[in-house]
């Protein structure tokens, strides 16, 4: 899915995850592959089960594949100990929960500054990233205000500043638009399309919305953890319809 | 627009913990702040016991070292003996001997009031007018004494100190009657104690007479308690030592003062083998609360926990958070902790100190000494409790992956092969309690105490490793039984219990652990009491009871010359009158005491309760001389039996005598031990012809009531006389004082529980939240759901009482089987405390119910609206 003159933002090679419940071997993911370059924004869809999540948190390195490998800029994941992988997916991977995930005893600027604290930069440094993301998002106003008091639509957006302020390769979205009223989620959508414009990273998004899907660059299709089809959202979609037919 | 790079790091920065504590601690200790608080009272509990207990075993010992280097002043070697007194017309010996400057005699005794009996004076026979060798205890410029001559003639003359006079009310040479083994006579007033050291003991209850005066009153004429020596500059105390050895021959014992404050130290060894027991339980409830309350408040964050790691905060940075979060509040709860502890013992150290001279040795405990590394091991130990929680906490929190961590419900059915592991090695570890019985007899006191603090508190942590498993099988077994039911409260609690077996395993170790250590408390004081009641009412019984002082002691009371017997025998009614005298005494260097009985008055009243041998049959050995009783419990800590021969210290030397047999006593020796022989032979050999309590047999139909006042107006002030109930009554009421503080023990680990578990309820409840709503939403009552959360809450305590019963009767019973017997000898049969037992189980179900009642009522009371899991 990347042009073949571009490194791609993410490789991924047959990536699989066996589960073991009890006596039972549960495959999830089996043998995935996927490229992405800089600017592409792909959705992966799926019924329920089909392995979406799954993927996501192996190439997030939120968890490690059975077998198979993940490179994000470069970089494999599964060869970094565990603080390196912390601190790598810090600086390069920003990600989007469906529920928001905003801590509840912060500010909306402490939420979106919490990664930079993290990175150990000066005061300033911190102050003008935090400023520039919030303003960003369009949410200037709101940067002294907990979860609580802001609407679903607001409380994503600043899930998303919070994802882009370390300025990622990469973002991940798991079902962004899930929790959103349709007007709430256009906007998301338009702002995570305004986001790739201007800063050129690739974003994979899970999504079960026919309409956010249809928001995407390239389409992923899965079922009972296999990878069923691949590629230009326009050519899977006809795909699909062919085959359907 | 380029990633962040590692270069841009910059040492001005804000760091990522004071970002972290600022917005996520500071909100969470403000947003939970119950639990917050629970938290470091949690803390400040644990620690204030290990500081109560440490302080008041401390306070009691260093009251006890402090009286006898009072006394002993400058004295750089002590001339005493085993058999108890040491003759007079060795003190020209010792001072012959080269090597000493100066050596003087002391007698020493506590004589009660006649007027007030419950007070008694410590009354101290010393040459001050004529030896040096008191100067530094009693200098003779601060002992003002009007007339000397009149002083040193009138044999009732004594020096008391202002705050006495005061006390009693007294003017110069007004008389002070005191009881003396030969009954009731003054003592008058002729001299003041000023600024000395021993003025300040037993609150100025201090009187100091003329040597021979005070060997005339306290019936020791020709004897003295002790020689006190002072060296030559220059000598060697050593040779000096051996010297006296020599010169003085066998049945005295020459040795500094310090050696004589170990062996008294050795004659606490019981108590001091009970605090320090008490102590580990304490340590073990202080960690264990420490831990429990600071795992629940990592566990309960676990959602944010992972999502801060995943949004790039490395773990050992989260664990750092979370470990000043706990070290912060267990430093707020080890300094409240620490002064409430030492207030409590503060408050706690006279009442033990009571308990003590009223059982072992007379002590004078004014105020707790407070004990710096105590205090450090008791902060030591909030602090390491609240260490290894939020490390245990912090694993189990993220051994979940981040992603499951993340989720709204993301708890994983319970894997039960988990809990084998821990199931069975707390079984082991419970089991091993039982390894005691491998240890031998005799064990130094150090490796004593390690055996029984230690064989208990492995268990105590074996029933911590299994409660988990527990709570997971009873919670399995009582779903498949509750599926029958169509209550739903039932239904739902049986549902629950199981889910997190950790969570609950928390709470039901909490209980089991604090009803473990009072129930096996309970089972030591019924068994003991029950032991001893009975024990006097079948071999200790007479229709009257007469002693000296104001009431019944454990130990023996006051002497009492023969003429108090004779004076009694000439009561109307009164068909036989038993003396019983107990005197302290030593076999080598064990502290133990030698009593005097009556044979024939024995013989007439049931003779005594044998365990070897009958009575009957070592009757004229004893009478002869040529045989002696050995009490069971000290038989079994010597390890001798009927027939073996013992060599026993005698007045001016060393004798041998076969032991005839040996009886169950506890009035006469306490834990310690005696050796009885006939009156007649302790009167020839020892030449003491006192007792210290008689047992009175009155003619058949005489009535008690009315021959115990007839006792009472011949003896006088000063004596107590009490019927066979009130002994019995009596008796109790000491051996409950000495309890008490095993019981406040127990109370003080009762609240650590009730906090335990009103923590870890209040934060499952809380866990529940987004659950409790759901089920609202669907449609369940307010009263539904509350009575559920209690159910299941209940169930739980249930199960903590239950296991803390059985744990607590199990240690119990090898307390009483294993480790009683290696401390004290004696050999008590296991009474269980039925009816305390059923009272645990019930209570701690209930304290469960309502510690969960609180927060289910508020949680059920929400409103529908969807909440988010943010």
């Amino acid at each position: 899915m990347s042009t073949p003159h571009e490194a791609p933002v993410l490789d991924a090679r047959d990536l699989s995850k066996v589960y073991e419940q009890g006596p039972r071997r549960v495959t999830a993911l089996a043998a995935v592959s996927l490229e992405l370059a800089a600017g592409t924004w792909l959705a992966i869809t799926g019924s329920s089960g089909s392995g979406k999540t799954t993927l996501l948190n192996l190439l997030a390195g939120l968890d490690l594949p059975t077998s198979g490998a993940v490179w994000v800029a470069g970089t494999q994941m599964s060869t970094l100990g565990a603080d390196a992988r912390t601190d790598f997916r810090r600086r390069n991977i920003g990600f989007v929960f469906q529920f928001f995930n905003l801590l509840p005893t912060m500010t909306a600027w402490d939420n979106v500054a919490l990664p930079l604290a993290a990175e150990r930069l000066s005061r300033a440094e911190i102050e003008h990233r935090t400023a520039a993301t919030l303003e960003a998002v369009g949410l200037t106003g709101l940067a002294r205000h907990r979860p609580c008091e802001l609407s679903g639509g607001e409380q994503q957006r600043v899930g998303i500043a919070r994802a882009l302020v370390m300025r990622p390769r990469l973002l991940l979205a798991d079902e962004p638009t899930g929790n959103l009223d349709r007007a709430s989620g256009d906007a998301v959508l338009a702002l995570l399309r305004g986001v790739i414009e201007r800063t050129g990273l690739a974003i994979v998004m899970v999504t079960h919305s026919p309409s956010a899907a249809a928001a995407a660059d390239m389409a992923l299709i899965m079922e009972d953890g296999r990878m069923v089809a691949s590629g230009h959202r326009a050519a899977v979609a006809s795909a699909r319809t062919a085959t359907a037919s | 627009m380029p990633a962040t790079t590692p270069s841009r790091r910059d040492a001005r920065s804000p760091g990522i913990v004071g970002t972290l504590i600022r917005t996520l601690t500071f909100p969470h200790w403000d947003r939970h702040r119950l639990r917050t608080v629970l938290t470091v009272g949690g803390v400040a509990l644990g620690v204030a016991t290990v500081v109560i207990l440490i302080d008041v075993g401390n306070s009691v010992l260093a009251s006890f070292e402090h009286m006898l280097g009072t006394m002993a002043g400058t004295m750089e070697l002590e001339v005493t003996s085993p058999s108890g007194t040491v003759d007079e017309r060795l003190l020209d010996v010792v001072a012959s001997v080269p090597g000493v400057r100066e050596a003087a005699g002391l007698v020493e005794g506590f004589v009660p009031m006649a007027d007030d009996p419950e007070e008694s004076l410590y009354l101290v026979g010393i040459d001050f007018l004529g030896s040096r060798a008191w100067e530094q205890q009693f200098p003779r410029k601060r002992i003002a004494i009007d007339d000397e001559l009149l002083f040193i003639s009138d044999p009732t003359s004594v020096a008391l100190t202002p705050a006495m006079a005061a006390r009693l009310n007294l003017s110069p040479d007004a008389a002070l009657p005191v009881v003396t083994p030969d009954g009731p006579r003054p003592l008058h007033w002729r001299g003041t104690l000023g600024d000395i050291p021993p003025a300040a003991l037993f609150d100025g209850a201090i009187g100091v007479m003329d040597l021979p005066a005070a060997q005339l009153f306290l019936n020791r004429v020709d004897r003295l308690d002790r020689i006190g020596v002072q060296l030559t500059a220059g000598a060697s105390a050593d040779v000096v030592r051996e010297r006296l050895v020599a010169a003085l021959g066998p049945g005295v014992d020459v040795a500094s003062p310090e050696l004589r404050g170990q062996q008294s130290e050795r004659a606490l060894l019981s108590l001091r083998a009970m605090l320090l027991c008490n102590t580990s339980y304490g340590i073990i409830v202080g960690a264990l609360i420490a831990y429990h309350t600071v795992a629940v408040s990592v566990r309960q964050r676990r959602r944010e926990l992972a999502l801060v790691e995943m949004l790039g905060v490395r773990r050992r940075t989260l664990f750092l958070l979370c470990s000043l979060e706990s070290m912060a509040l267990a430093g707020a709860g080890a300094t409240l902790g620490v002064g409430l502890g030492r207030v409590a013992a503060a408050a706690a150290a006279g009442g033990i100190g009571a308990v003590v001279s009223e059982i072992w040795a007379r002590v004078d405990v004014p105020a707790a000494t407070h004990s710096t590394p105590g205090a450090l091991v008791a902060v030591a130990i909030g602090f390491a409790g609240a260490f290894v929680a939020t490390a245990v906490a912090f694993v189990g929190t993220f051994r979940v992956p981040t992603v499951e961590a993340l989720r709204p419900a993301g708890i994983a059915p319970p894997d039960s092969r988990t809990f084998l592991a821990p199931l069975t090695l707390g079984l082991v570890l419970i089991a091993s309690a039982w390894l005691l019985a491998f240890a031998p007899h005799g064990l130094a006191f150090v490796p004593l105490v390690i055996a029984l603090a230690g064989t208990h508190d492995v268990a105590y942590f074996g029933v911590c490793l299994i409660a988990p498993a527990l709570v997971l099988y009873t919670g399995r077994a009582l779903r498949r039984f509750a599926h029958r039911s169509c209550r739903l409260p039932w239904r739902l609690a049986a549902e629950n219990l199981p889910r997190a077996p950790g969570h609950g395993g928390a709470t039901v170790a909490i209980i089991a652990v604090a009803t473990g250590i009072a129930i096996s408390c309970a089972c030591l004081v019924q068994s003991f009491e029950q032991a001893w009641v009975g024990w006097i009412e079948q071999h200790f019984a007479a229709d009257l009871f007469v002693g000296s002082g104001a009431r019944i002691r454990l130990l023996a009371g006051p002497p009492m010359s023969p003429t108090v017997a004779r004076t009694l025998a000439t009561v109307p009614g009164v068909a036989a009158v038993e003396p019983f005298r107990v005197l302290p005494f030593r076999i080598g260097d064990r502290p133990t005491f030698l009593q005097g009985i009556s044979v024939d008055d024995r013989l007439a009243h049931g003779g005594l309760a044998m365990v070897e041998g009958t009575f009957a049959a070592a009757a004229p050995a004893l009478r002869d001389g040529s045989g002696v009783l050995l009490s069971d419990n000290l038989a079994v800590r010597l390890g001798l039996h009927r027939g073996d021969p013992i060599d026993l210290a005698v007045p001016g030397g060393h004798r041998r005598f076969r032991i005839e047999g040996t009886f169950i006593d506890y009035q006469g020796s306490l834990d310690l031990g005696a050796v009885a022989i006939a009156t007649n032979q302790l009167a020839a050999i020892w030449r003491d012809e006192n007792a210290n309590l008689f047992r009175v047999w009155l003619l058949p139909g005489t009535p008690v009531a009315e021959t115990r006042a007839a006792v009472l107006a011949r003896l006088g002030p000063g004596y107590f006389v009490m019927t066979g109930s009130q002994f019995v009554a009596g008796t109790r009421t000491v051996l409950d004082g000495f309890f008490r503080s095993t019981w406040a023990l127990v109370v003080v680990i009762a609240l650590v529980g009730v906090v335990g578990v009103v923590n870890a309820q209040l934060a499952s409840v809380l866990d529940r939240e987004v659950e409790i709503v759901t089920l609202r939403t669907v449609g369940l009552s307010i009263r539904d759901l509350t009575r559920s959360v209690v159910l299941e809450c209940s169930m739980l305590g249930a199960l903590g009482g239950l296991s803390g019963a059985l744990l607590g009767a199990m240690l119990g019973a090898q307390f009483l089987r294993l480790a009683l017997p290696l401390v004290t000898g004696w050999r008590i049969p296991l009474e269980l405390p039925v009816t305390l037992l059923a009272v645990v189980v019930v209570s701690s179900a209930a304290v469960s119910a309502l510690a969960g009642y609180v927060p289910a009522r508020a949680l059920a009371g929400l409103g529908t609206r969807h909440r988010s899991t943010d």
